[in-house]
């Protein structure tokens, strides 16, 4: 195998890393009664949100050379969101990556919240994204051409779901609080992100679609995923290598309020110190921005739908 | 930590019961702009039951709802239909009110058109006619741009509808006409003299609604559901927070009650979403569904 070892890049261990340390704080807080106190327990939360993060780079492209550690990964990986991380292929790589569900709306678009008061937008969104992701799912799969998906959907769910119900057995009210609780935390601020990323941009456009967060040190932690028009449109290109595609393509080519440096800025404009939902902000396309570069969105999902079948099949590894 | 899961538990039931709350204020406006009228007005917006006596689309349809569906299978003989858009069409004709006065209606552009099918009626004219339609479909759904269909519910001549926009009368032509005789007898006596005739154009929020059912009815019945949702959200919501809270704290019954609140909360966020596309109005009521051979 070319690169490294184990891995298929040597930054997928910065993955490795974060997946390891919220286990770690899981772990302190179930175990060790010292450790259930409000630092550990915000640590653990964020580490949730970092392994969805995970899960959803893990999902474009595995972590690991084998892909039977692939499959392995993501069931670890469903236990730490609580849900199974299967689930993106649908949700996250064929349908909100193209904006669209066969000519309906994407199951996490911003429209299907519509509070004026925007923060409660922002609490909201993922009571009605997740059901809508997970009934997409289903319906997806029913009539999937991946061979192995509701098997591997199964499994995972049967692992994530299967080892928090025995911690509950073990001890119920440490299990809730200190193991749920940051389970739902991170899966439900992933299904966040998406209006984060995309309420008043334009989806119909090639280059406005998505909101990027451009800071050094949160695009560390993040694994590069600040950069999100880029990641959308080249939904092949390895996390690792977003920024410098996103100041090659993205930048000459979208509207400059959709690059923020801070996200913790932007929450608190957005949500806090401006209670009313802002207008749709992002133009269309600029004349640049119309260019042949990008394949049609039709051929992207294809491409996404191969790459996925690809390395969900243990058969042709 | 135990109130900080209450409090986090709580504001999102509430959150979930105002999201039904907002389909609920916009059902109930529409229902109010859906004044009933015993007979037309002048300037007057309302609700009118009528007969179709001509349309001008084509096959005579006075204008019809459209759900474009994709079908996909993997070639087991069944395939799943999903909605790729829902549409109004309204081609324009007239109709006969109760009293015999004629209605007339210009075609209305798609953006001010509301069409509302009967639901069973779409149901069954999206059923496939038999088991060898399936089959051939099949080939067609396996494919990446999948198996695309048009399902249409026509308002066609004959028909009872019900009717509601932003009445006016039309100018008489031959009074004497109007003066001596009403209704049907002034109609067939007198077809291009516009006797007792109004015109009817969008007015309900801009838009003109054409119905195969009683709409008023249909709203008043998708409110109640609304208002029973809130209700048996906020009262589950609190029977688990009474269980949970129920001394002494953290023992059995507690532990019981906090069970039943990480259930009910992963469970009627499904259940508010479900009640959300249930509440849609017929034009734009997901069909989805399935065929098999």
């Amino acid at each position: 195998m070319p690169g490294t070892f184990l891995v298929r890049r040597r930054e997928e261990w910065r993955q490795i890393g974060i997946v390891a340390v919220y286990w770690g704080l899981l772990g302190a807080m179930f175990f060790v009664p010292a450790a259930r106190n409000v630092f550990v327990f915000a640590g653990a939360c964020y580490f949730s949100f970092l392994n969805s993060v995970v899960i959803h780079n893990h999902m474009h492209q595995g972590v690991f050379h084998s892909k039977r550690l692939n499959l392995l990964w993501r069931a670890i990986l469903s236990f730490g969101a609580l849900y199974p991380a299967s689930a993106n292929i649908p949700a996250h790589n064929l349908v909100h990556h193209h904006f669209d569900d066969d000519g309906d709306l994407d199951w996490a678009a911003p429209e299907h919240v519509r509070f004026r008061w925007n923060l409660l937008n922002l609490l909201h969104f993922p009571n009605v994204a997740g059901p809508r992701t997970f009934a997409g799912v289903q319906r997806w799969a029913a009539s999937s051409r991946h061979p192995t998906f509701v098997n591997q959907y199964r499994l995972e769910t049967a692992f994530a779901f299967g080892l928090t119900g025995l911690l509950f057995v073990i001890d119920f009210w440490t299990a809730l609080f200190f193991v749920v609780i940051p389970q739902l935390y991170g899966a439900r601020c992933i299904l966040r992100i998406n209006l984060i990323q995309h309420d008043g941009a334009v989806v119909d456009s090639e280059w406005n679609h998505s909101r990027n967060f451009v800071g050094r040190g949160f695009n560390w932690i993040m694994c590069n995923n600040g950069y999100h028009t880029i990641h959308h449109n080249r939904a092949g290109m390895h996390w690792s290598e977003l920024a410098p595609a996103h100041q090659r393509e993205v930048v000459p080519r979208m509207d400059p309020r959709l690059d923020e440096r801070s996200m913790v800025w932007y929450l608190l404009r957005t949500y806090l110190l401006h209670p009313l939902r802002p207008a749709i902000g992002a133009q269309a396309d600029a004349p640049a921005a119309q260019d042949d570069s990008l394949a049609p969105r039709e051929a992207r999902r294809a491409a996404a739908d191969d790459s996925a079948l690809a390395e969900s099949t243990l058969a042709v590894s | 930590m135990a109130a900080l899961a209450l409090a986090v538990f709580w504001i999102h039931v509430l959150l979930i019961a105002a999201a039904a709350g907002q389909d609920l204020r916009d059902l109930v406006r529409l229902r109010r702009l859906l004044r009933p009228l015993t007979s037309p007005r002048e300037g007057v917006v309302g609700l009118m039951r009528a007969t179709v006596v001509r349309g001008d689309g084509p096959a005579n349809t006075l204008a019809r709802n459209v759900v474009e569906q994709v079908g996909r299978g993997k070639g087991d003989g069944t395939l799943y239909f999903s909605d790729a858009a829902h549409r109004s069409e309204i081609h324009g004709g007239a109709l006969e009110l109760g009293d015999g006065a004629r209605v007339e209606l210009g075609a209305v552009a798609s953006d001010a058109a509301l069409v509302w099918p009967d639901l069973a009626t779409r149901a069954k004219v999206a059923a496939p006619s038999s088991s060898e339609q399936v089959t051939r479909a099949e080939p067609e759904a396996r494919r990446a741009k999948g198996f695309q269909r048009a399902v249409q519910v026509e308002l066609t001549t004959g028909q009872q509808v019900w009717i509601a926009g932003s009445w006016s009368s039309l100018p008489a032509v031959n009074q004497s006409t109007k003066a001596s005789a009403s209704g049907r007898e002034a109609l067939a006596r007198a077809e291009n003299t516009h006797a007792g005739s109004w015109r009817i154009e969008p007015g309900v929020a801009g838009q003109l609604l054409l119905s195969a059912i009683d709409p008023r009815r249909w709203l008043a019945r998708k409110c109640w559901l609304i208002v029973a949702f809130i209700l048996g959200a906020i009262a589950v919501a609190a029977a688990c927070t009474v269980a949970a809270l129920w001394p002494p704290l953290f023992d059995w019954v507690s532990m019981l009650g906090a069970g039943a609140a990480l259930g009910f909360f992963l469970g009627v966020q499904p259940v508010g979403v479900s009640l959300n596309e249930r509440v849609r109005t017929p034009d734009r009521a997901y069909l989805r569904g399935t065929w098999s051979t």
